[in-house]
């Protein structure tokens, strides 16, 4: 980290609107340099590049070279353990390979969780950024809309609007994006309410900015930091809700894997076929951790008062 | 502390209101109303199905159809034959008043199924509040204590571990090993408690209790301990602590009486999430282990498509949970006078 980009630098009295641009391009690099610099954070965000990576293209590859189907039933080779022929994570209980099954459901886990904690963010941005800007009337409508959704154990408004609407995954994503914006607009709507107050927000009222300039050109950016973390968060945890879901038949139906679903199927193995129930669950885990850790860093990296090192 | 006590339950009428819109609309968007599964036979008279559905006031507007769903038609004066003159009462009446549909499945009133598997779902509720707040706060004093040893470590492992695990895969690891491997364990299949010819005996029951309870409580743990954590290590940096070491007092009376005493008063605030977590996660826990709770009946209505019993369990638990949020309110005044007054 350069001597220019630390806080200490900028302490001059007054600060002219490139000094200002400056220091908002430097609270990025010290995030990149910081979020470089955590070890951990690196491990699980590169775990999750690779992950994402892996199933999105290895699978026809696998099936190429290994003569092996996601698809295909094959009678003989049931329950077959890891490492029997070429099934690299063994078979299932129709003698489908579970290793490309495995990426082909993290297709669908992961496609979710990410189309729907991008459409919760948005969700989430927008009523927050309206409620905490307007406040008031407004303000009291989406509190009242918020604390009625979040009421209700989300499970029980997942079911209930799982069996009027039967998901497929693009459904799931709309579903769980629509439901799943309350936290963060939470968030959106408190930071809006103090960023309101800040002089800069005084400054392009008195110059007769717009509402909508307001909002895209100096709030906006002043949420992204927090937008981001959240994302990551709710990624993460929509994962565990999507296979919560699924392990109940409600999400994502078979033959289309998901690993919340393909952990369904194997509770009736449980004898048979362990290797079915370890592998699936190991993968939800580790993708979560690695979301709820990548969180973690970033919120760290891109909090001001982080000891700098 | 009455004035204070009276202000929240206020507070809860807006969104118990708002739970009640929402139940509403959603039952309006199901496909098909009681009537349509009734009738769906062939044989069965379209004048007597319009009759019946005019009788339960399907044939209303949307805003006199929610109010009678909510206080009921008893009081109302029906047209059932279509003639313009008013025959009878109505004979519905109104969630407020516990009625809340009959139930296609069991073919019995949504209330009383769902009544009868309360007592089930709390059976795994209390000891799984009992058992986390134990283990949540014990952890999270010891962390605290021990900031930056290893029992710190430990503690954070578990808390990032608690809360990223699919508590369906815990609940079926456990399986595998305690039942399956071990064969310490019954897989599921707890008794019904409420059962007329079963008596609860807490030996027999507690074998089907533990792994269940472990799943459940595991969550809560990372919750609690983490916060706990915290308040204990804030707590330690204030002037009354120090004081207190100065004067001379040993570690465990300061740590017991000065510390604890004050970090885990704000633990209380953590039981109306608790409690919401729990109502959410018995669904998928009583699934895994066959628990014949509210989760298990809410399921299985789904797969028989039952609507009213889906929709009478999603406003139960919004209730519960509001409800629980009130009682956590109120405690939280009760044991921080502060609160009351402020």
């Amino acid at each position: 980290m350069s001597a220019e980009t630390s806080p200490a630098s900028t302490n001059t009295k007054v600060i002219s609107l490139t000094q200002q641009e400056r220091r908002s391009r430097s609270l990025w690099s010290e995030a990149v340099a910081h979020v470089l610099h955590d070890r951990l954070t690196m491990i699980a965000l590169v775990m999750l590049f690779l992950l994402t990576l892996v199933c999105l293209f290895l699978p026809p590859f696998i099936e190429n070279t290994m003569g092996v189907s996601a698809t295909r039933t094959n009678v003989v080779d049931r329950y077959k353990p890891p490492g029997f022929k070429d099934y690299i994570l063994g078979t299932d209980q129709i003698g489908r390979d579970q290793l490309t099954r495995l990426m082909y459901g993290g297709r669908v886990s992961l496609g979710v969780a990410y189309g729907a904690s991008l459409l919760s963010l948005t969700i989430g941005i927008v009523v927050g950024m309206i409620a905490g800007y307007y406040g008031g009337r407004v303000d009291d409508v989406v509190i009242w809309i918020i604390s009625t959704l979040s009421s209700i154990p989300t499970i029980f408004l997942l079911i209930l609007v799982a069996v009027i609407f039967t998901p497929a995954p693009e459904t799931l994503v709309v579903l769980l994006g629509l439901l799943g914006w309350i936290g963060t607009s939470r968030l959106v709507r408190g930071e809006v309410m103090a960023l309101k107050e800040r002089e800069f927000m005084v400054a392009a009222r008195a110059l007769g900015a717009p509402t909508w300039r307001m909002m895209l050109h100096q709030l906006l950016p002043n949420l992204i930091s927090l937008a981001i973390v959240s994302l990551t968060i709710d990624a993460g945890s929509l994962i565990l809700v999507e296979s919560g879901l699924s392990y109940l038949g409600l999400g994502v139906p078979p033959p289309t894997p998901s690993w919340g679903n393909m952990l369904t199927e194997a509770r009736k193995y449980l004898t048979t076929g362990t290797h079915l129930i370890i592998w699936p669950g190991i993968l939800i885990f580790i993708t979560v951790l690695c979301f709820f850790v990548v969180g973690d860093g970033l919120r760290d990296a891109f909090d001001p008062r982080k000891t700098g090192k | 502390m009455n004035v204070f006590l009276l202000r929240r339950v206020f507070q809860a009428i807006p969104t118990l209101f708002g739970i009640s819109l929402l139940s509403f609309l959603l039952m309006l968007a199901t496909p098909g109303d009681p009537i349509t599964t009734i009738t769906f036979k062939p044989s069965s008279d379209p004048g007597a199905a319009q009759q019946l559905r005019r009788q339960l006031g399907l044939d209303q507007p949307p805003l006199v159809q929610y109010i009678y769903w909510l206080v009921g038609n008893d009081w109302a004066q029906i047209d059932v034959d279509g003639d313009g003159q008013w025959d009878i009462n109505g004979t519905r009446h109104g969630v407020l008043r516990g009625d809340l549909g009959q139930s296609i499945a069991l073919k019995r009133p949504v209330w009383d199924a769902i009544a009868e598997r309360v007592p089930n779902t709390l059976l795994l509720g209390i000891p799984v509040l009992l058992v986390s707040y134990l283990i949540g706060v014990l952890v999270g004093v010891a962390a605290a204590l021990n900031h930056g040893g290893l029992i710190d470590q430990f503690s954070r492992i578990l808390s990032v571990v608690g809360s990223a695990i699919p508590i369906f895969w815990l609940g079926l690891l456990l399986i595998l090993l305690f039942s399956v491997r071990l064969d310490w364990l019954p897989m599921g299949g707890m008794r019904d408690i409420t059962k007329k010819d079963v008596t609860f005996n807490l030996l027999e029951s507690l074998p089907y209790m533990i792994m269940p309870v472990m799943v459940l409580s595991l969550s809560n743990i990372a919750v609690i301990s983490r916060y706990a954590r915290i308040q204990v290590l804030e707590v330690l940096s204030q002037d009354y602590v120090r004081t207190a070491h100065s004067k001379g007092l040993s570690n465990t009376r300061v740590n017991t009486w000065h510390v604890a005493r004050n970090a885990l008063i704000p633990i209380v605030t953590l039981l109306g999430g608790a409690i919401g977590f729990l109502l959410g996660g018995a669904v998928i826990v009583e699934q895994v282990f066959s628990w014949p709770g509210l989760g298990q009946l809410t399921i299985s209505a789904v797969s028989q498509r039952d609507y009213p019993l889906i929709m009478g369990s999603v406003l139960i638990s919004g209730v519960m949970y509001i409800f629980g949020l009130l009682i956590t309110d109120l405690l939280y005044g009760l044991v921080d006078p502060r609160i009351r007054f402020g």
